[in-house]
């Protein structure tokens, strides 16, 4: 009789028996593979659709104003004189007179104005001056987004108009141009085109990485331990004289495989879409994407720590599932605390501590946000490989421990909390 | 006896409330786990605010400016270092970058009072991609104002000048929002965002179960033996699913106006006003029922559709779509509801929403997407109905291999190449054309349109039934009878004006265009150049894929109807812009109608040539001379509806093609 | 009488309940079986067939008593007892998205088979069963029978010794039934060991040459159907077995 495979040679046959049903399965083809490509361009699309949406729509629009008769002319030139703004006389019951105009008849008046179609003043700019003392108010609506652009551009303009009076004022009394100034402050950015475009990437990164790992590792996590148990081979394969440990083991570096292709088909397609996307658009500063090669290196590292962690906790909650629906049921929340951990490059700073690279999750987060953004030292790197190994040992040994126990396959009633509560015997 | 609707309705919601999946989708997570997500992010986002404006930072100083210097290192968490005066400014900025010190003043130049009008300047830099520097750098300018403001003042005092130089015009501003107003405007761009993701998410959890779900165990067949008829099962699960879609809205909103109220969700530090009127509240929950039926409907249709759970998944990343683009737009004040609108199923509700919580929704418009919105349902309903009623979908027929040689593969293979080819274009005509710019889109028309026409060909033909008659059948590469090239022309010029001005002044109204589309490279071309390149290009290489290659499978496997339609389709879609969609659509249909009733790819393509030339010369014409008469005025209506006539009659007596299909 | 390839002795299961009580699923089972011979298990369903069967592939380890399998410990030789045996059983499914070469192919290397001997083992056994014409397509595709086929010869294309089929016939219909009998049969003439488990009585009065009776997790009869005839003094199985079972009851 042939002698049984063993070791590798076990593991490798798992690995070659999952890769070829997968790639046969219409359902993983599409989550893993073909999602992936397809939705960054589809989000991308739509998102610049919206955009274009909205520019189209706001051009067409007209932002009506009341501004006030007494209005100092270099103030009304400054206004902007285009089709999108138009400054009307305030009418005459409106009138300041030195006590500002009555909001409840603004508000009266606004919604009887007719003349432009549908669109209504946005604001009223009042002007007057009692004595030495000259006033300027403002009424707008701060329910509306353009009644709040009319507001801050009023300011805007007062302010600017403000400051040359006090300029004129102070010349008046012999201040000079340069008295007045007293100085001029002016801004260095220190950062090149490129640390910006790491810094901006560095908080965006972990988001799409963490629910991209996740995404891949659930689906084929369910595939090949749930899904082996409603199509009943569960028993079949075990009943061949392989280690359970191999076919553990096979079954993990088959989901690891899939979710490490699946997170760099997501990566390409969304740094691919970027790319293009960037060219379109015009942006108000220069980006220049430049990722070290050791940067990039180190996050692949933590990528393949966490997937192999990943697929070992959620198979290890998977076994006891005996339906798809059941599998999807435990592993959902498991894939959202995943996917929202992202959340926490939020709240953290730019370098990681060593207290955060012993925590899960967050120490892959703040790899990549600190990587990325290239302010990391290897002692946190270390760390947090090391707590992302040992996780997934463990989560290994769990899982090789419950797969052992007899009632994993054949008792109905057993699920996740009594398969816990049984211990950690095998 | 029961209602058989009751005892249906009692079933669905007692199997649904028994399953764990749909609880979490329908209940935990909206009325828990997006409040939190927005109080944690926002909470994340404050501390670490918070946690930088406690920061020590140490901000390096060149330059003996006392009196700054002194003010500034009162400021607390920061210390100064002094640098020598050579410095230059690029080791300053170096310093920065190295990280010896968060941020650099440059105070240098002083700002003792001088001769003539030069203004010293002091510079600060800061490293913009490091958040303490960028820290560091604000307190300090904002410091440095303070303190130009106080020199300034003692300056002007100096000189004789009383009160504050400063003070010249007291600003107020006077809010006339109401205060419910102004937190609907405030809260509730978030709060409809997440609600058309909350009712999708729970809805998605739902439907799928009901069908697609009771047709993996098997339980669906059972169900169909019992005496219900089909109407009354499908409206059973229409019931529940929109009551637990529903049940998912409201309590998203309820729990985030709690978490609101309560200040777990708080922006940058200040109290967000919650003061929603609740008869707002009330109406936006009333308009969710539209809306939890309307999706309720679409989800149940795909669950319908699709032979189990995991295919039904798939499909639900394009219907998100749907939901996603009203979602973002209902966070902008700028799209207006207008009676159009309110017939767009998911935008008008999403809009309606908005307005009803800022508080300007006008009643009339809210009927209308009301009545809309369950017309729409109801349509969706109907289709339910239909699909539990196939054999297939009842039995769970194993699926025939994707491309199969029968009638459902060919078709298969047909939309899935020209589904990549459309991702082909994507991907490389787009970065051909925004790389190469004018060459690029030469590129993209000249070799990958035809590539794709090959390689669509290919793949889709190769699957065809015994007896298929070859590419120049095809392509209908066959002279048509002589008039086609006056009736061709005749139907290009006359649908120019109803198809640029009439079809896109209609949809102007609800979908206005921005006035600049992007189009690098192209502004100053010649007019032959453009001629080339906008007429006679797309007339030969759209044509032979979309009438050509497109039309001519599509219209072996189904009528010319649906041909017609769908070829248009992939050729609207292929514009890549959703303002081009309805033009590109009727285009495509006249253009596919003509190449199925001229037996003939040829006045297909004459026809596009005349129509985007036409428009390329009269743009030409129209920007450096005036028309005699007003090209979008009665009189060139007159005419071109005229000139269509004509093109119509002279079709009538040309022999038909759409009426003969392939064996 | 050949050497037995199967034995057992005072083998048993026990489970505890959810009230803190014991199942004897399994009760101090002895039996052997032989090279050359279909041993039958008979029982009603809970009578502990499937859990015997069990035990003897390893799935499941007893509570008391011994086996083995070729010489092989179930406890402690676990591997090469699964080396030794074909199993299959009514929970034994196929990969549906695998051809049916493809699934005996695999199942051969996971036996550790070498590639030579393996591809003509495989059209040897696909000839066997007259699985040939469909060997090229997904298992998904095939009808109840000709699954069945395949995992009959997924169970033996390792040539083992000891065939463990545990209600192979359920949810057949009558004709792949038959085939399922018949091909047990050949698997005799080719010298194996058959442990037949069942509930069908005419099943094991056609197949088997030994018939062990099991109710209650214990063994109620053993012996040929003559040897059982004699001791019961009825003719008919059915009657045979009632009066065994009945005894326990009584």
């Amino acid at each position: 009789m042939p002698a049984a495979p063993s070791g590798l040679s076990a593991v490798g046959l798992i690995v070659r028996k999952e890769l070829r049903e997968a790639l046969r399965d219409r359902n993983m083809v599409i989550q893993l593979l073909l999602l992936p490509i397809i939705i960054y361009p589809l989000m991308g699309f739509g998102a610049y659709q919206v955009y274009l949406i909205i520019q189209g729509a706001s051009q067409g629009q007209v932002n009506i104003s009341w501004i006030d008769s007494e209005l100092p002319a270099e103030l009304r030139e400054s206004l902007p004189d285009d089709e999108r703004h138009l400054f009307l006389p305030t009418p005459p019951e409106l009138d300041a007179t030195g006590a500002g105009a009555d909001a409840d008849l603004f508000v009266r008046l606004r919604a009887e104005f007719e003349g432009h179609g549908d669109e209504k003043p946005l604001a009223l700019l009042s002007w007057w001056v009692v004595g030495d003392s000259t006033y300027a108010q403002i009424h707008y609506e701060s329910s509306s987004d353009r009644s709040q652009e009319m507001r801050r551009l009023f300011r805007d303009r007062i302010r600017d108009h403000s400051e040359a009076l006090a300029r004129k004022n102070a010349g008046a009394v012999g201040l000079s141009e340069a008295e007045f100034a007293v100085f001029e402050l002016k801004s260095e950015n220190t950062a090149s085109a490129s640390q910006v475009a790491r810094y901006v990437l560095s908080i965006a990164m972990p988001i799409f990485l963490m629910s991209m790992l996740s995404h891949g590792t659930f689906y084929s996590t369910l595939d090949t331990v749930v899904g082996e148990r409603e199509r009943s081979t569960m028993e079949t394969l075990f009943s061949a004289p392989l280690p359970r440990s191999a076919v553990l083991l096979g079954k993990l570096i088959f989901v690891v495989i899939s979710t490490l292709v699946t997170f760099t088909l997501n990566m390409l397609s969304l740094l691919l879409f970027l790319g293009f996307a960037l060219q379109l658009v015009e942006l108000p500063v220069e980006i220049e994407l430049q990722v070290p090669l050791v940067s990039i290196l180190i996050i692949v590292g933590a990528v393949l720590l966490l997937s192999i962690t990943l697929a070992s906790i959620m198979m290890l909650l998977a076994l006891p599932a005996k339906t798809y629906r059941e599998g999807q049921a435990v592993l959902t929340p498991v894939h959202l605390v995943v996917a929202f951990s992202s959340f926490a490059a939020l709240g953290t700073g730019q370098t990681m501590t060593v207290d955060q690279a012993l925590i899960p999750l967050l120490n892959v987060v703040m790899l990549c946000k600190t990587v990325i953004g290239g302010e990391y030292t290897w002692a946190t790197v270390w760390i947090s490989y090391a707590v992302l190994a040992g996780l997934g040992v463990i989560s290994m040994v769990l899982a090789r421990r419950f797969v052992g126990r007899e009632g994993v396959f054949f008792d109905p009633t057993l699920n996740l909390k009594r398969l816990l509560r049984g211990g950690f015997r095998a | 006896m029961k209602s058989p609707l009751g005892l249906l309705v009692w079933k669905e919601a007692t199997e649904l409330r028994r399953d764990r999946k749909v609880i979490f989708f329908a209940i935990v997570m909206p009325a828990i786990l997006y409040p939190m997500l927005m109080s944690l992010s926002g909470g994340l986002t404050e501390k670490r605010i918070d946690e930088l404006s406690e920061t020590h930072v140490t901000v390096g100083v060149v330059g003996k400016l006392k009196s700054v210097e002194d003010v500034l290192a009162e400021l607390p968490n920061l210390s100064l270092r002094e640098y020598p005066s050579d410095l230059f400014a690029d080791s300053l900025a170096a310093l920065v970058r190295a990280a010896e010190v968060e941020a650099f003043v440059d105070l240098r130049a002083g700002w003792e009072a001088r001769e003539g009008d030069e203004i010293p300047q002091l510079i600060v830099y800061a490293h913009r991609s490091r958040e303490e520097s960028r820290e560091a750098a604000e307190r300090v300018t904002d410091r440095l104002q303070e303190l130009r403001e106080a020199e300034r003042q003692r300056r002007w005092e100096s000189a004789g000048g009383r009160g504050r130089l400063d003070d010249v015009i007291r600003e107020t501003f006077v809010d006339v929002a109401s205060e419910s107003a102004s937190a609907g405007a405030s809260t509730g761009r978030m709060l409809v965002y997440l609600l058309l993701f909350s009712v999708f998410g729970a809805g998605s959890a739902v439907a799928m179960e009901m069908i697609a779900g009771e047709k993996e165990r098997g339980t669906l067949e059972t169900l169909f033996l019992t005496p219900f008829n089909r109407v009354h099962i499908a409206r059973a699960k229409l019931i529940v699913a929109t009551a637990s879609t529903m049940l998912a809205g409201v309590l998203m909103v309820s729990s985030m106006m709690l978490a609101y109220r309560m200040g777990w969700i708080s922006t940058e530090g200040e109290a967000v006003n919650t003061a929603i009127s609740y008869q707002a509240l009330l109406t936006a929950a009333l308009l969710v029922l539209p809306l939890a039926i309307l999706t309720a409907g679409m989800l149940l249709l795909i669950s319908a559709w699709v032979r189990s759970l995991k295919e039904g998944q798939y499909y639900q990343m394009p219907m998100m779509m749907l939901f996603f683009i009203p979602a973002v737009l209902s966070t902008s004040q700028v799209i207006q509801l207008n009676p159009i609108v309110a017939m767009i199923p998911i935008a008008n509700v999403g809009l309606a929403m908005r307005d009803v919580i800022i508080g300007t929704a006008n009643p009339g418009l809210l009927v209308i997407v009301v009545v809309s919105t369950l017309v729409w349902g109801a349509l969706a309903l109907k289709g339910v109905t239909t699909l539990m009623s196939r054999e297939a979908t009842v039995l769970g027929f194993d699926p025939e291999p994707v491309f199969a040689q029968t009638h459902g593969g060919r078709l298969r293979a047909i939309h899935f190449s020209m589904i990549l080819g459309l991702l082909a274009f994507f991907y490389v005509g787009q970065w051909m054309q925004a790389k190469w710019e004018l060459m690029g889109v030469g590129l993209s028309l000249w070799i990958l349109v035809p590539a794709i026409a090959f390689g669509v060909y290919r793949f889709a033909a190769g699957r065809s039934a015994p007896g298929w008659t070859g590419l120049r059948d095809t392509l209908s590469l066959r002279l048509p009878a002589a008039r086609w090239f006056l009736i061709a022309p005749l139907f290009a010029l006359g649908s120019m004006l109803p198809i640029a001005e009439g079809i896109w002044g209609l949809q102007s109204r609800f979908l206005p265009a921005p006035e600049l589309l992007p189009l690098a490279g192209l502004e100053d071309i010649s007019l032959l150049t453009a001629i080339l390149l906008m007429a006679v290009t797309p007339a030969i290489t759209e044509e032979l894929l979309y009438r050509g290659v497109c039309l001519g499978l599509m219209r072996r496997q189904m009528s010319a109807v649906w041909a017609i339609a769908f070829s248009a389709l992939y050729f609207s879609a292929m514009h890549l812009s959703v303002f081009r969609i309805a033009p590109t659509l009727a285009l495509g249909c006249l253009f596919a109608w003509i190449a199925l009733r001229s037996r003939s790819i040829f006045p297909a393509m004459l026809c596009h040539l005349v129509y985007n030339g036409g428009l390329v010369l009269g743009g030409w014409y129209g920007e450096s001379h005036e028309f005699p008469l007003s090209p979008t005025g009665p009189f060139a209506w007159a005419a071109s509806l005229a000139v269509l006539g004509l093109g119509v009659v002279l079709a009538r007596g040309a022999r038909s093609e759409t009426g003969v299909r392939a064996g | 009488m050949s050497e037995a390839l199967v034995t057992t002795i005072g083998l048993s299961k026990v489970y505890s309940d959810h009230a803190g009580g014991q199942i004897r699923a399994v009760d101090s089972l002895d039996l052997s079986c032989h090279a050359g011979e279909i041993f039958g298990l008979l029982g009603l369903n809970g009578a502990g067939k499937t859990t015997t069967m069990r035990m003897l592939s390893t799935a499941l380890t007893p509570t008391a008593g011994r086996a083995e399998v070729c010489g092989h410990d179930i406890q402690t030789a676990a591997r090469e007892v699964r080396a030794s045996i074909g199993f299959l059983s009514g929970t034994t499914g196929l990969y549906h998205r695998l051809t049916a070469r493809e699934m005996i192919e695999t199942f051969g290397r996971l036996h550790g088979m070498e590639a030579q001997h393996l591809k003509s083992r495989v059209e040897e056994v696909l000839d066997l069963f007259e699985i040939d014409k469909y060997a090229g397509m997904r298992c998904e595709k095939l009808s109840t029978g000709m699954k069945q086929k395949v995992n009959i010869a997924r169970a033996i294309v390792h040539d083992p010794p000891v065939l463990i089929l545990d209600e192979p016939t359920s949810g057949l219909d009558v004709l792949a039934a038959a085939t399922t009998l018949e091909f047990v049969q050949k698997l005799r003439e080719l010298g194996k060991c058959v442990l037949y488990s069942t509930h069908i009585m005419s099943e094991v009065e056609r197949l088997c040459d030994r018939i062990a009776i099991i109710h209650g997790g214990r063994l109620r009869g053993l012996g040929t159907l003559d040897e059982l005839r004699v001791s019961t003094n009825r003719h008919y199985l059915e009657d045979i077995f009632r009066d065994l079972v009945r005894e326990d009851a009584a």
